[in-house]
């Protein structure tokens, strides 16, 4: 079975964007969520109605501008983010029948959104002409190797038991014993990288108030709502592609598979929101430090225990 | 209707106490860029400079927007720039922004207009062919900004050169402190501190503070450690909302504002210190920030000293103090973790020492030198020393090393090495 459904061409559009627009909102609440509860307060039901007020008092503030920026790459920038969001979350399979597109490389398409990632990110500290945007894409990027290079071992990894590179075979390799048991490293390993590309948390470099919010320093009213609108959209699709490769996927008793891949979504969704509001953000050398010295190794005995584990 | 209000603060003479109250109001949401801002709070005095760099952050909030003015106990207070700014006559609370919020959404107030002039600062000066400045493509002053050139950098790479001002209200930055710096890939090059507002700038100093009564009058301990307490969490949260762990910071700075009525340390407050180690912020912020050997740590004092294992503390030597169990608290590293981990140690062990003078009533006499909040580094840093030490810095370092250091607002290092 491809994993593919013989579907209308408007079902996979109108499940990407229910999909993105379901976890843009959820991110929203749990962030808000995650903040009052560390800060000591009650959340209150306010959390549910909050996203909205935020994104309405954005929206009616004024869109400015800087002096000369690069007009065009800064609108680029948050339009090639939030596709690549998109185009992420067309290989995962939210059924053992239906995805969007389970191509045979959908790996390989993996790998290349989160490389892109790292051009979005850039041109959007780069585009309007500002030291603290630029300093912190100079950031991001110094950092970006170390983690893209974690995420090919990681990922290569949980392809090894499907002896494919396609998500929905991957999937169907974890029945019985997902891939967060037999390989354990794979999921937190590939959790920085979530962090990492939507510059979120204790790996968040394309920020940070040091440099005066980072990349997003000069944006202001429908523009900082779109990168707001983005990072969350960002985080939904590597926290389902992280449940379908981690976390069996569809794959769960009772529930019908749509409904578990929901759940698992959410789950890691939650988790990875929360850690903004728990972890500071570490110094980019330190980083650097820790992923060649300590999480690539990790990564190399990640993927030999599931060569270790596919041969046995 | 319910909402947080965005606001950015910009601190002037007199009002770097506000940032961490605004911390602790529910109905306030703080931002670290006048971009993303609806209000802008400026507690306090603008004199001179500060008022052209809170002119400059203003003009950045987009529309609609309006300025909040604190101007504290200053009678005479230097007013902000901002001519139709709304001015608060009593203690700033989370309602007042809420209502300065939907005064311009309903409409109530116009959008404040900008306050500088929309022109460049200079002439363009081209001088090659396509009109630009200095060499070839780059380089020059055009329009009286300096322009990125390249150049080599401490490992040979040539990379452009950004020089720009950080500051004096970007975050953790304190009152009046700005830096002139020049940066390759992130690195800092060049750094020359700043001070926009020097002390005795016509501000007086606030004669309720329990440390400045205590040089002319009898005070009781329990006030001064508790002030202490209050000053050591306000500056945590002040730090943990600059180190992007801004629910922390909340919970840092309703300590801080609550620490008054709750005398004795709280498991609350443990808790705190829990999520502050937790963080990783502790073990973020190690190996940065050392003073150079040639800085008199012991002279400098304070929390700055002690975290570098230097025994100096006025309290040692005071007979209030003697009953009270006294002990100072050291670490070793003098980095900016052990100044950290100083600090909240030291806020803890204050309230302890608050509830034990409360009970037995001991008051502080003048003639006993006070332990003061911060140490003095006017006297005992110089600008220079100040400025080589952030040479290689990568800028994250930078800020954490000037957050570290709790230096007090308007302060300004001595000329020279």
């Amino acid at each position: 079975m491809t994993g593919r459904v013989h579907a209308e061409v408007w079902a996979g559009p109108l499940l990407v964007s229910v999909v993105l627009a379901t976890g843009i909102y959820l991110v929203a609440v749990a962030d808000i969520v995650a903040d009052r509860v560390v800060a000591g307060r009650r959340p209150g039901v306010g959390v549910f109605t909050d996203p909205v007020r935020r994104a309405a008092l954005l929206v009616n503030q004024q869109d400015t501008t800087t002096e000369r920026p690069d007009a065009a790459l800064r609108d680029l920038a948050p339009a090639t983010y939030i596709s690549l969001a998109a185009l992420g979350l067309t290989v995962v399979p939210w059924s053992s029948t239906f995805s969007v597109a389970d191509i045979e490389a959908g790996i390989v398409l993996w790998g290349a959104v989160e490389a892109l990632v790292v051009v979005a990110a850039f041109l959007a500290g780069w585009s309007p002409n500002s030291h603290q945007p630029l300093l912190a894409a100079y950031r991001f990027v110094g950092a970006g190797l170390s983690y893209l290079l974690l995420s090919m071992f990681v990922l290569i990894a949980a392809a090894l038991p499907a002896e494919s590179l396609r998500v929905g075979a991957i999937v169907d390799a974890q029945h019985g014993l997902w891939n967060v048991v037999r390989q354990p490293l794979g999921l937190p390993l590939f959790a920085v990288v979530a962090l990492g590309s939507t510059f979120w948390g204790p790996v968040g470099f394309a920020g940070g108030h040091d440099l005066a919010d980072g990349v997003n320093a000069e944006a202001s009213g429908p523009r900082r709502l779109v990168w707001d609108v983005g990072r969350a959209a960002m985080l939904t699709t590597f926290s389902a592609f992280g449940a379908a490769m981690f976390l069996g996927g569809w794959q769960g008793p009772w529930l019908s598979g749509p409904a578990w891949m929901v759940l698992k979504t959410v789950g890691l969704l939650a988790a990875l929101v929360a850690t903004r509001h728990l972890f500071a953000r570490m110094r980019t050398e330190r980083f650097v430090t820790l992923c060649w010295t300590v999480f690539l190794p990790l990564g190399f005995l990640d993927l030999g225990i599931a060569g270790v584990g596919t041969l046995l | 209707m319910a909402v947080e209000v965005p606001v950015f603060v910009a601190s002037g003479v007199g009002g770097d106490d506000w940032a961490h109250r605004l911390l602790a109001a529910p109905e306030v949401r703080v931002v670290p860029t006048p971009r993303a801002a609806t209000v802008l709070f400026a507690p306090g005095a603008f004199p001179g400079a500060m008022a052209d760099a809170l002119g400059s952050v203003h003009d950045q909030l987009p529309h609609p927007r309006v300025t909040v003015w604190w101007p504290g106990d200053a009678a005479d207070a230097r007013r902000p720039p901002v001519e139709d700014a709304l001015v608060l006559d009593t203690s700033p609370s989370g309602p007042d922004f809420v209502r300065a919020l939907m005064s311009v959404l309903d409409g109530d107030r116009d959008s404040e207009p900008d306050v500088l002039s929309d022109e460049p600062p200079a002439d363009f000066e081209g001088k090659g062919d396509h009109g630009q400045g200095g060499e070839g493509m780059m380089g020059g002053v055009p329009y009286g900004r300096p322009m990125a050139t390249t150049g080599d950098d401490r490992d040979g790479l040539a990379l452009d050169r950004l020089e720009f001002r950080a500051g004096p209200f970007l975050a953790g930055f304190p009152t009046g402190f700005a830096l002139d710096v020049v940066l390759q890939g992130g690195v800092v090059q060049e750094a020359r501190p700043v001070f926009l507002a020097p002390a005795g700038d016509g501000t007086p100093a606030p004669v309720a503070d329990p440390f400045v009564r205590a040089r002319r009058e009898r005070v009781p301990v329990a006030h001064l450690e508790r002030a202490r307490a209050r000053h050591h969490l306000a500056w945590a949260a002040r730090t943990c909302w600059a180190s992007g762990l801004d629910a922390v910071a909340r919970r840092a700075a309703a300590h801080a504002v609550r620490s008054g009525d709750a005398p004795a340390p709280s498991r609350a407050l443990r808790c705190l210190r829990r999520l502050v180690a937790g963080s990783g912020l502790p073990r973020v912020w190690e190996g940065v920030g050392r003073f150079p050997a040639s800085v008199d740590l012991e002279g400098v004092g304070g929390p700055v000293a002690r975290a570098a294992g230097v025994n100096v503390d006025a309290r040692n030597d005071d007979p209030a103090y003697a009953d009270l169990a006294f002990e100072p608290v050291r670490h070793d590293g003098g980095d900016a973790a052990a100044r950290l981990r100083q600090r909240l140690v030291e806020a803890e062990q204050a309230l302890t020492l608050a509830a034990r003078a409360h009970e037995t009533g001991a008051i502080h006499e003048p003639e006993h030198p006070v332990e003061p909040l911060r140490g003095d580094f006017s006297s005992r840093v110089a600008a220079d020393q100040f400025g080589k030490m952030l040479v290689g810095f990568d800028w994250g370092d930078t800020v954490i090393t000037v957050l570290s250091l709790d230096l007090p607002p308007l302060v300004s290092f001595r000329r020279g090495e």
